[in-house]
């Protein structure tokens, strides 16, 4: 196995409890909860969500870094997705964009951003969002569709023609999250229409190559601008290993299509990102049989390539109020 | 802390790993040096039920210290950290 020259983690998050509300921790505690229960053990919801959130507490993204060394990550896009419109956050969306900002200044070279804004925010999200771009230099949007949005809602054509006129990517989640969100909009076909609409922005389906696996991949392939990642490979559902999952997915002829994150925090008890990074490349591995030019570009060419695509673009695109009107009503909801 | 009182750590510690992955060998050998990850396979719901077990047995509190329990990788290193944290109790 030839070692990429660069690797990039295409999907990561920071490891601070000040990024995610506590509501998203309690779903996944309940979820873990009926894990350890069925070992016969009890199992106390409330202090399930307690351990999660202490193990957040990397604000600053320092052992971030340091777990980027060790496992030859040279660079990682730092997914924030916006719960604020659906959860009680203690932290603005305002915190939450300063923080990223400090993180990237912190740590030159190191990180982009990929930052969230739900639609139903109306004109000030679609604001924050262009001032995130060009203020804060973050460099794509982050979308979170559980939290009750389709991807081709009408409402977030705005964020796309932003994205559209400043060369930037897409991120949206696909499949399963926390409980206490709505898994009916994690679906990879809801992004067709904006994919259809919006072809010159570049669509990232995250966990796209874990689950939901046969829309992803036919959309990848069929969708010129559509791509996916295969963040959260440790825990695939499927009998024969993540191993296999994944050699069979880059069996498909979609290797440019195909961006590697870690999803870091989400399996830190399980995998270390040197764990990681160490079990896709062994020499027995998922990737082993693959051309070296195809792990290069999995690894982190491809996604370098999305992000080389911003351009420097001052101009606002989007008609003054053209969807302010309708949504200024709705965001009361 | 002794070295008497850390084996003694060390030794309860091991019974306690080998309770929650029932699904290992019986001659399955685990020591100081036995890594939760790579040498016996320990998912997020085995090292909770572990951390679980833990506070029953040695009767402390590890809400506090999750983010430190989690870089700890073997046995070995687990459990001279929850003999540090019954010397200072």
């Amino acid at each position: 196995m030839h070692q990429p020259a660069t690797i990039v983690d295409g999907h990561c998050h920071l490891a601070s409890s000040r990024c995610i509300p506590r509501e998203f921790f309690l779903g996944v505690a309940r979820n873990l909860a009926r894990k350890i229960e069925s070992h016969g053990m009890p199992a106390d919801e409330e202090k399930l969500t307690r351990m999660l959130i202490a193990q957040y507490d990397d604000h600053d993204a320092d052992k971030l870094v340091a777990k980027m060394d060790a496992a030859g990550i040279a660079e990682t896009v730092l997914l924030a997705p916006d719960f604020s419109y659906v959860f009680d956050a203690e932290h603005s969306l305002e915190d939450l964009a300063r923080q990223h900002a400090a993180v990237v200044a912190r740590h030159p070279g190191r990180f982009r951003v990929f930052f969230g804004v739900d639609p139903r925010w109306g004109t000030s999200g679609y604001d924050f969002f262009e001032r995130s771009i060009d203020e804060f230099g973050f460099d794509g949007l982050k979308i979170y569709p559980p939290c009750g949005f389709s991807p081709s809602d009408d409402r977030m054509f705005p964020l796309y023609e932003i994205c559209a006129a400043r060369g930037l990517p897409a991120l949206l989640h696909t499949g399963p999250t926390t409980p206490t969100l709505a898994f009916e909009y994690a679906d990879p076909y809801l992004i067709d229409a904006a994919a259809r609409q919006f072809p010159q922005v570049d669509f990232i389906l995250a966990h796209g190559g874990v689950n939901f696996t046969e829309p992803a991949k036919l959309m990848c392939n069929y969708r010129p601008n559509v791509y996916l990642d295969f963040s959260g490979f440790p825990a695939a559902m499927c009998a024969e290993g993540w191993r296999n999952h994944l050699a069979a997915l880059f069996a498909q002829d979609i290797n440019h299509k195909i961006i590697f994150g870690t999803d870091w925090p989400v399996f830190s008890m399980k995998d270390d990102l040197k764990a990681m990074v160490a079990g896709l490349l062994a020499a027995d591995g998922p990737m082993s049989g693959l051309k070296s030019a195809d792990v290069a570009n999995i690894m982190g060419g491809t996604m370098r390539r999305l992000l080389s695509r911003r351009q420097a673009c001052a101009t606002r695109t989007r008609p003054a109020g053209a969807h302010a009107e309708t949504l200024d009503t709705e965001r009361l909801v | 802390m002794t070295t008497a009182t850390a084996d003694a750590e060390l030794s309860k510690l091991t019974a306690l790993v080998r309770q929650v992955n029932v699904d290992l060998p019986p001659g399955c050998p685990i020591t100081a040096s036995t890594r939760f990850v790579e040498d016996i396979g320990m998912g997020s719901i085995n090292r909770l039920m572990l951390i679980t077990l833990v506070e029953q047995e040695f009767g402390v509190s590890l809400e506090q210290h999750m983010h430190r329990l989690v870089e700890l990788h073997t046995v070995g290193d687990t459990a001279r950290f929850l003999a540090t944290l019954k010397g200072a109790a």
